[in-house]
């Protein structure tokens, strides 16, 4: 029965996954392309898949503790317009394809649809979120980064959903997003930026960057961050030429249908120069 | 009475916006099958087997078996099969289809359809030349021989799709004593019906053709529905049903014609002050794997080998070659828009050579009245280019703006295009090939029906052509109707091409208003009709390319404004400013629409639409992509149309819907190449060619 794949409850949802259910439908922006079919002809969407954009309690914004806390099936529009959303998300959101697939496309589908070109995806990577994944077996709490392990590929198990992001809270901190597209809106990163610094007395106390579109999945290296924290601005704007070289060994973009490795990287590289020299 | 030009709403606005417009795909038919094409999946090869499964009750398999006459589409030639038999000469070509009432079970057979094929290499170099012209004026090899210097470059532009909004869609029906009937979205009916007589071998009233509702065209539904309008006839005639065959995006863009890419090589024969004494251009197009019209494509391009200047030595010749790549097609500008990219781009180049600022050298050889054209005919009206040029300047402020941008450090640029488009079929080609009809049928309420073949494919034709009637007859357009063409009730006054409709049809039209005004009789039914004569003045000598190509030109300038984004290599448009001479407008909101329209896809052309092609297979197959500009791209635009009559168009109006596209690529890249300092060759200039030519390319 189609009612059945329709949820009302988390609680309904996860017994239908633990029934063997699935895929997870939310906001279907990516699974209604990929499995479309001739025009007229339902989408080849397997009878067990399980729908999640309606279940209400997994639809909010809301503050817990340090942290911003987001419903997994939240559509990005409601997330772009919320008071709470840090500014990162909020850029990323913004530039993410058009009010029309913003208005359906939820948070939790956007990282585990897991492209390495997802511009929420990039922001939460940047910020150190990370996500509930629910089975009625339990709950764990695993970070964003790491999520995926390749592309359309997550460490998400069968009967696991994402119920919830958790974002640390970026005031005081200096964040950047930079897409770039084919085009100015509505259109899929050909490499993307973002960045996350903060800066206590001239003392870089936290440093984060993450790049989009450059290998098979989103790309953030704790342990090159970590070498820059505790340095004065002005020791980090001088490792420029060591930061770029560090980063370009593991920058390893290739060529497709919308850019080349060549392109991709160099811009990549760009924006992270621009970023160290902005300390 | 009222400025023609005066706007007024369009005539299909209430019917489009409120979504009652009946698109094909929107028609329903009782018992309908609806049909899937199988499609080669190589290149170039034989076709060894096609394994075809049980097929469940009602469902049909059309091949090349089933056609009743020759299996050739009609374009110039039939060259191109409406079935493949044996060969497959590109990938998307269509072999067979599959009908049946239910879409999961067509789509289900058509998968399990299995084609064994003898492979063979593919040809992608531009080695077979099906289509050959050249042309000479003056004395071009005592100008080389003389001259001062000579500059040489070559130039090439990719592909670009038409990305109408709607995909192509046919849909055929039996009707009694065998008569097909066929509603598709197209540009030319009489095209698809001439096409399918021969493909179905009947008589002249055994085919009809119907134009449904159609979702922009941009010239990719000029010869392309004769395509599918020949398959569905054969599939109504085979099954003795209703068909259906409406394109998936993806289909659509893997498989219907585009504009050619182009390799042009320009040398210029300069004398000691820089000026242009002669050219030599040598032009190749890929035409792909069926010539279609790509002769005719090539003409044009020849024909506008001078660009909008005069030249006294020209030396032109150009090929189509055919590759085993989809085949290439009409796109609004047919082979103009390459040509004066690369002619243009030229002209910037000597103007940086002669140490000038670009517009001041091109002013230089601009085309006057009385001036022979490129193939020695005559531009016998003004010529308004020194003041067109003059008010987008202004309006641009672009003497300021390049000084400044020059100094500056930003990568900020401007550029400045001229052009012209000649108006309405090559030569004779209204006399000789398509000696268009119209009439005019007035009922017992006084109302008036249009009956015409051109069709209104968003471009807003009807509204024009209903104003230009009703503004003779001296009656509310509301009185004046123009239905969609239909072949059985409307003559045939030619295919929506060329941007003649205006012109030539809405002439004849004005000229057959006319003839029913003097013999008007309130409450009488009276028809009037009207036949395309030739001007006397009109030479054209098709095997010289020698006389008038074309009977009136229409012209423009267009400047556009940059900013590259030193980081990313992005392109912002940062303002579009033109100037048109299109005779007169019939209406400026809709004379706005083709101009804004026409100048970002033209813009685009030049920096944003890229589509690649490796191995005989496109690279970008859809519309995420293939990327067109969206709102947040264009930037506001400032249009000028300037007045200036054409003796033989109706109010003085000249051709519109191409002109506007043809400045856009070489603005947006003079504009890119004084933003970066470097010279652009190949377009599109994607910010991927840009950082290329930041790292290599030379001043």
């Amino acid at each position: 029965m189609v009612a059945d794949r329709f949820p009302q409850s988390k609680a309904e949802a996860l017994a239908l996954l633990a029934a063997g259910g699935g895929p997870v439908v939310a906001g279907g922006t990516d699974l209604m392309v990929k499995r479309r079919r001739w025009s007229g002809l339902a989408p080849a969407i397997p009878e067990t898949a399980v729908y999640v954009a309606n279940i209400a309690e997994l639809s909010y914004v809301k503050r817990r503790g340090s942290k911003i806390e987001i419903g997994g099936a939240t559509p990005l529009e409601i997330i772009l317009e919320h008071p709470l959303t840090p500014a990162l998300l909020r850029g990323a959101i913004k530039e993410t394809g058009s009010p029309g697939i913003r208005n359906t496309a939820t948070l939790g589908g956007n990282l585990v649809n897991a492209s390495p070109a997802a511009d929420p995806a990039l922001a939460l990577t940047c910020l150190g979120a990370s996500v509930r994944l629910e089975s009625v077996k339990g709950v764990r709490e695993v970070p964003v980064l790491g999520l995926s392990t390749g592309p359309g590929r997550t460490i998400l198990n069968q009967d696991e959903l994402l119920t919830a992001v958790l974002v640390p809270m970026d005031d005081g901190w200096n964040t950047a997003f930079v897409k770039v597209g084919g085009r100015k809106a509505d259109a899929i990163s050909k490499v993307s930026f973002a960045s996350a610094v903060k800066i206590d007395d001239g003392i870089v106390t936290a440093f984060a960057v993450a790049f989009g579109a450059v290998g098979p999945t989103i790309l953030r290296l704790p342990a090159i961050e970590r070498t820059f924290v505790g340095l004065s601005c002005a020791e980090v704007r001088e490792r420029e030429k060591d930061i770029i070289l560090a980063y370009g060994d593991v920058v390893r973009p290739i060529d497709d249908q919308r850019s080349n490795a060549h392109y991709r990287k160099t811009v990549a590289l760009n924006l992270l120069s621009e970023f160290i020299r902005s300390i | 009475m009222n400025d023609i030009s005066a706007s007024i709403v369009r005539c299909d606005a209430a019917a489009k916006i409120s979504g009652r417009a009946a698109y094909v795909a929107d028609l329903s038919i009782d018992g309908i099958l609806h049909a899937k094409t199988v499609r080669s999946t190589i290149a170039n090869g034989t076709i060894l087997d096609i394994v075809i499964p049980p097929l469940p009750e009602g469902v049909v398999i059309v091949d090349h078996t089933d056609i009743p006459g020759e299996n050739g589409v009609k374009i110039i030639f039939k060259e191109m099969p409406v079935f493949a038999e044996t060969e497959v000469k590109y990938i998307g070509e269509p072999i067979l289809l599959v009908c049946g009432p239910d879409k999961a079970v067509v789509e289900k057979i058509a998968r399990k359809i299995v084609v064994t094929y003898k492979e063979e290499p593919g040809v992608f170099a531009w080695t077979t030349s099906k289509s050959h012209y050249a042309y000479q004026k003056g004395d071009p090899d005592h100008a080389f021989k003389t001259a001062a210097r000579i500059h040489t470059e070559t130039f090439e532009t990719g592909y670009q799709e038409q990305a109408y909004i709607e995909p192509q869609g046919m849909i055929g029906y039996p009707e009694a004593a065998g008569k097909i009937t066929l509603v598709g979205s197209m540009q030319c009916p009489y095209y698809v019906k001439n096409a399918v007589l021969g493909v179905i071998a009947c008589d002249d009233d055994g085919i009809r053709v119907i134009q449904a509702e159609t979702g922009g065209a941009f010239g990719g539904k000029e010869e392309f529905p004769s395509l599918t309008g020949a398959q569905i006839a054969v599939a109504v005639k085979k099954t003795g049903k209703p068909v259906s065959l409406i394109y998936e995006r993806t289909e659509d863009v893997e498989v219907t014609t585009k504009r050619h890419p182009s390799k042009i090589t320009l040398s210029a024969a300069l004398d000691a002050d820089f000026r242009v004494i002669g050219l030599k251009a040598r032009v190749g197009l890929d035409a792909g794997a069926y010539l279609g019209l790509s002769g005719v494509v090539l003409s044009r391009s020849l024909i506008a080998a001078t660009g909008a200047y005069t030249i006294a030595h020209l030396s032109v010749e150009g090929d189509a070659y055919c590759t085993n790549t989809v085949p290439t097609g009409a796109f609004r500008g047919f082979g103009a828009p390459q040509m004066f990219y690369a002619i243009e781009q030229l002209m910037g180049h000597l103007a940086a050579l002669a140490g000038l600022d670009p517009v001041a050298y091109k002013r230089r050889h601009l085309a006057r009245k009385n001036d022979l054209t490129s193939t020695q005919g005559v531009f016998r009206d003004p010529i308004l280019l020194p003041a067109m040029i003059d008010t987008v300047l202004q309006r641009s402020d672009y003497k300021r703006k390049i000084r400044a941008f020059a100094k500056d450090d930003a990568w900020k640029g401007i550029g400045l295009s001229v052009f012209f488009h000649g108006c309405g079929f090559t030569g004779s080609g209204e006399a000789t090939h398509i000696k268009a009809r119209v009439r005019l049928e007035k009922d017992a309420d006084d109302h008036v029906i249009v009956r015409i073949a051109a069709v209104d494919m968003g471009q807003g034709s009807s509204t024009a052509l209903a104003k230009i009637v009703a503004g003779v007859l001296e009656r509310p357009v509301a009185t004046v109707h123009v239905p969609h063409p239909d072949t059985d009730t409307s003559p045939d006054s030619g295919p929506t091409v060329a941007s003649r409709t205006t012109m030539i049809v809405g002439g004849l039209l004005a000229r057959c208003a006319a003839n029913l005004k003097e013999a008007w009789v309130d409450g009488m039914v009276q028809t009037a009709e009207e036949r395309y004569v030739q001007p006397a003045f009109i030479t054209w000598d098709e095997e010289a390319f020698k006389g008038d190509a074309y009977p009136a030109y229409s012209w423009g300038v267009t400047a556009v404004e940059v900013e590259v984004d030193k980081r990313t290599c992005a392109v912002t448009l940062k303002g579009v400013w033109s100037c048109y001479d299109v005779g007169k407008t019939i209406d400026a909101i809709l004379a706005e629409g083709q101009a804004d329209g026409g100048v970002t896809q033209g813009i685009a052309y030049g920096y944003l639409e890229n589509m690649e092609i490796k191995d005989g297979r496109l690279k970008q197959r859809n519309l995420t992509d293939y990327v067109i500009p969206t709102a947040s791209d264009v930037c506001p635009t400032d249009t000028v149309f300037v007045d200036n009559p054409f003796a033989y168009g109706p109010y003085g109006a000249k051709g519109l819907g191409e002109l506007t596209l043809i400045g856009g690529a070489p603005a947006v890249t003079a504009a890119i190449e004084n933003a970066i300092k470097r010279r652009i060759t190949r377009i599109p200039a994607t910010p991927e060619t840009i950082l290329e030519l930041i790292e290599h390319g030379q001043d």
